[in-house]
């Protein structure tokens, strides 16, 4: 049976446990069957005595704030890096019509005063500015995001809170059981969260603008679940909110950055497991960008996805079936400490100034599964985060301590046997686009085919290519949109 | 510079020659930032750490601390008695005359200065450090050209070969100055240079911070550990000799020989051909390689091996927990070069059939220019880690816990084939001193002299 990544402990306090714990083994066992059909992927349920298990690690501040900003050795790069990190920022979809009845949608930054909102419908049938939101993005895409936790009055950092749980496990668990999901949401922030502050009480509307060469002219709200969005929620009456002000201003729950999900990650583990033109075999002299690039199976400019398909790509070239191991998620392995120095310069212990809130460091032997942690100041402490250091960084934000931890994707892997031999590996031709290159100068180049890469030395502004560069553009306003 | 350069090529080409070799003649003098302060030198915009001084560092390397908060190994250098302010750093080609170097400049400091300690340091037979593998193999080139137009290090590789923009002899990245000397281009990302780093003071241009180690080694105790590891693998089915699992352990046989271009034992002629005996990258296969050897001839060295997963060359071997080359880890590839130090690490104390119960070990120098992207991080982000580089468990040699016996959980492709989950506990390097010193250059030397 699939495990969610926390393990039982909230389905266990659910008067519906066996129901939740049958409910998330079909909705894993669904995406693990989407991808059955490549030949090196492995159902973890069917992995044998002789599979290995084996893991990649990453660090989790995120490679593109670093990249955006071209930090290098610059600590004041680096801070603003730091401080970029937690601009949230948020977008609606909104539906665009045109004079010759064509509508499609565009995301748009969240504007409530020209009706650029999202809002569930009341009772009555009233779709209110009052209820607006719209859809919230911590730009931490490495598979670990973090809220900054301030005393309102003076903006104090008391405490930072860590988190590598999927969106789909809260999603699944509040529409099962909205009432535990309100109670561990409570728990996790110290905080009185109702079923209704998660959990849509209507159908959630989006708004509709006619679009003419001169003007832009506001039609009113229409419903989102009748649109077509590519968003992992739903937007109905009943439906979790993931945007939810707990999990967004307020508080980080789980993650929300939209390329931060398990799905993501067991169709990444699943497409790195091709054999790809570039690296036909384990001797190719291959980057895990070029390689990421060619597979198309990730984002180029971050640690974590082009970590994860590299490692499952070489377990799958040497003679394995992979696949993320059961309980399948993100893990915490890992967060090193010593860099924290109270106010005074001096270093504190670990256990006084972090608290592991869900998983293990020892959850099996040599493989960490911890999913929530929170630093904050030794107990009884006259001094407040941001008044201490981290490798010689400001504490007032997650991100020098970020750098510090490390996600870790636990793999299982089968290799094949004389008896048992694995089916073909069939070499497949590059599937990207021009892509920029992370590292390698000149930074754009295209893989064109297994036999030749072709390098070519566009400059760097002549293609609008990376929408990371444009959102970081966004943020760097340094101002909530 | 160019004249220090010039002696070491004129060693190395009479020991080639089979000639009577020059002596060797040296001297480094390097600061605490205790001992700068007290000399009136301004250090404002130093590293942090330097400033702060190692004994702050010390959860983060790992070093057993007491209840009094300072480390309990440490012999010396951790009590305002034995402070180290000053450490000098000596070379002769013999006892006697270092003995005499020795002399005079204890002479000469003793109007100020008070001796801490001292310790007589040599180069072992086959520069073996006491667990008997020949240490300092590897070593980064540093990227410049000396007066007369010529690298600083010798490129042998073909210039029509795209390696040689990244690699000085097969295996020895090329690294910019400024990871090493304050003053220069730094490493970042690529082959191309980041920006000069500036010296926080203008005396301090060509000086290095210089992260001095005391590590005690008992031979026996790492003898036994390993020992204990061979028996824990019988029992589990996996023969294995005691120097094939030291060897996984290292990444190295004993004479320097790398476990990934001979799996089944060490090759002497790999192990003392620098050409090929560290021309391995881990993540992929290395293709042959045309080289200029030093009479002028060319020859072509032969291709090796890739071991991404570590069946060879374990993830966490010694070697490659400190310097993944391109092999995995949490940060990249792409950000190894930046970690590179100079390693000058050298021998003390005398062999144990001399003196069973005498302290021996490696006085660990390192020069460079971020104490905490550099050493701190080598030693405590990866060494230490049982999750970074990679999470096959931490550096079986050179780890701590922060505890007198480190608990280590460390992964082997035993004979079988298969990665095996092992235990290695136990502690066989013991920090018994250290400091985090700046070493000027001459020029900021004099001009601390004058001040």
């Amino acid at each position: 049976m699939y495990i969610p990544p926390p393990r039982y402990i909230d389905f266990d306090r659910s008067s519906r446990s066996n129901a939740l714990k049958r409910g998330w083994d079909r909705l894993i066992g669904q995406a693990i069957e989407n991808v059955s059909d490549l030949p090196r992927v492995l159902d973890p349920l069917k992995a044998t005595n002789n599979a290995i298990q084996d893991s990649v690690t990453w660090s989790g501040f995120p490679r593109a704030l670093d990249s955006w900003f071209d930090v290098g050795n610059d600590p004041a790069r680096m801070a603003a890096a730091h401080r970029a990190a937690e601009v949230v920022y948020r977008t609606v979809p909104v539906v665009v019509a045109r004079p010759d009845r064509s509508e499609q949608l565009a995301n748009v930054p969240f504007n409530p005063g020209q009706n650029i909102y999202l809002a569930p419908q009341r009772r009555n049938g009233v779709v209110s500015a009052n209820d607006a939101f719209g859809l919230t993005e911590r730009p931490q895409d490495e598979y670990l995001e973090w809220h900054t936790v301030r005393d309102p009055q003076t903006g104090a950092v008391l405490r930072i809170d860590f988190t590598s749980e999927p969106p789909e496990y809260w999603s699944f668990l509040a529409e099962q059981d909205a009432e535990l999901a309100a109670t561990v949401y409570s728990e996790l922030l110290d905080e009185q969260v109702d079923t209704d502050d998660i959990i849509f009480p209507g159908d959630v509307f989006c708004p509709r603008f006619l679009v003419n060469t001169n003007e832009v002219i506001y039609l009113g709200h229409v419903r989102l679940a009748d649109q077509r969005i590519d968003f992992p929620a739903r937007f109905e009456a009943g439906n979790y909110n993931p945007d939810n002000t707990w999990n967004t201003k307020r508080g980080a729950v789980h993650l929300i950055q939209r390329n931060n999900t398990l799905l993501a990650e067991i169709n990444l583990a699943a497409n790195a497991t091709r054999r790809f033109a570039v690296r036909p075999d384990l001797q190719a002299q291959i980057d895990r960008f070029t390689l990421t690039a060619c597979g198309g199976f990730g984002g180029l400019n971050r640690n974590s996805d082009p970590s994860i398909g590299s490692f499952v790509n070489t377990l799958a070239l040497d003679n394995h079936r992979v696949m993320v191991s059961n309980p399948l998620g993100l893990f915490i392995s890992e967060v090193q400490l010593g860099g924290f120095r109270d106010p005074q310069g001096n270093s504190v212990d670990r256990d006084e100034i972090l608290t592991t809130v869900r998983g293990d460091w020892n959850d099996e032997p040599g493989r960490a599964r911890v999913v929530r942690f929170s630093i904050h100041p030794p107990e009884g402490a006259g001094y407040t985060l941001d008044q201490c250091t981290f490798n010689d960084h400001a504490l007032d934000t997650g991100g020098p301590i970020a750098r510090k931890t490390f996600i870790a994707v636990h793999g299982i892997a089968e290799p094949g046997t004389l008896q048992n031999p694995l089916p073909d590996h069939p070499i497949e031709l590059c599937g990207a686009d021009l892509v920029e290159h992370p590292t390698l100068r000149p930074k754009l180049f295209a893989p064109v085919n297994w036999a030749s890469r072709l390098q070519v030395g566009v400059p760097e502004d002549s293609l609008a290519i990376d929408s990371t560069r444009a959102m970081m553009r966004v943020m760097t306003g340094g101002r909530e949109v | 510079m160019a004249k220090a350069l010039h002696h070491r090529d004129l060693r190395r080409e009479a020991k080639q020659q089979g000639e009577p070799v020059p002596p060797i003649a040296s001297l480094a003098i390097a600061f605490s930032a205790q001992a700068l302060a007290r000399l009136g030198m301004p250090t404002a915009g130093a590293d942090p750490n330097f400033d702060r001084g190692m004994l702050q560092d010390l959860r983060t390397i790992g070093d057993p601390l007491g209840e009094d908060d300072l480390p309990s190994d440490w012999r010396f250098g951790h009590t305002d008695e034995t402070r180290i302010d000053l450490l000098l750093v000596g070379g002769e080609s013999s006892e006697p005359s270092l003995n005499s170097l020795f002399e005079k400049w204890c002479g000469i400091l003793s109007s100020g200065w008070a001796l801490v300690h001292w310790d007589f340091a040599r180069r072992r037979e086959d520069d073996k450090e006491f667990f008997g593998f020949n240490d300092g193999v590897s070593q980064p080139g540093i990227r410049g050209l000396r007066p007369d137009g010529t690298p600083l290090v010798n490129r042998p590789i073909s210039s029509d070969d795209p390696r040689s923009l990244e690699f000085a002899r097969p295996g020895q990245r090329l690294v910019w100055p400024g990871n090493f000397i304050l003053g220069y281009q730094r490493e970042v990302e690529g082959n191309s240079p980041g920006s000069i780093f500036e010296p926080p003071q203008s005396w301090m241009r060509n000086g290095s911070y210089l992260v001095y180690r005391r590590l005690n080694q008992n031979p026996e105790r790492f003898r036994e550990a390993v020992e204990g590891l061979r028996a824990y693998l019988a029992s589990q089915g996996e023969i294995a000799s005691h120097d094939w699992l030291s060897a996984r352990l290292v990444g190295r046989w004993k004479d320097g020989t790398p476990v990934v271009m001979s799996p089944d034992g060490p090759n002497t002629e790999i192990g003392k051909d620098v050409f090929r005996n560290n021309n391995f990258r881990y993540a992929f296969g290395e293709q042959e390689i045309k080289v200029t050897q030093q009479d002028g001839s060319t020859r072509i060295v032969m291709a090796t091996p890739g071991d991404p997963r570590g069946k060879l060359i374990p993830l966490m071997a010694h070697i490659r927990q400190i310097n993944p080359r391109a092999g995995q880890s949490e940060e990249g590839a792409e950000q190894h070069p930046q970690k590179l130090m100079l390693r000058r690490g050298v021998t003390f104390g005398k062999e144990i059939e001399e003196d069973p119960e005498g302290e021996r070990g490696l006085i660990f120098l390192a020069y460079q220019t971020s104490i905490s992207r550099q050493f701190l991080f080598v030693q405590s982000t990866w060494a230490n880690s049982a999750n970074a580089p990679t999470s096959w468990g931490p550096d079986p040699i050179i780890s701590q816990d922060g505890t007198a016996s480190p608990k280590r959980r460390i992964r082997v492709f035993v004979p079988s084939g298969r990665p095996h989950d092992c235990p290695f506990n136990g502690r066989w390097v013991i920090p018994t001193a250290g400091e985090y010193l700046f070493l000027p250059s001459l020029t900021g030397l004099k001009e601390l002299c004058q001040s």
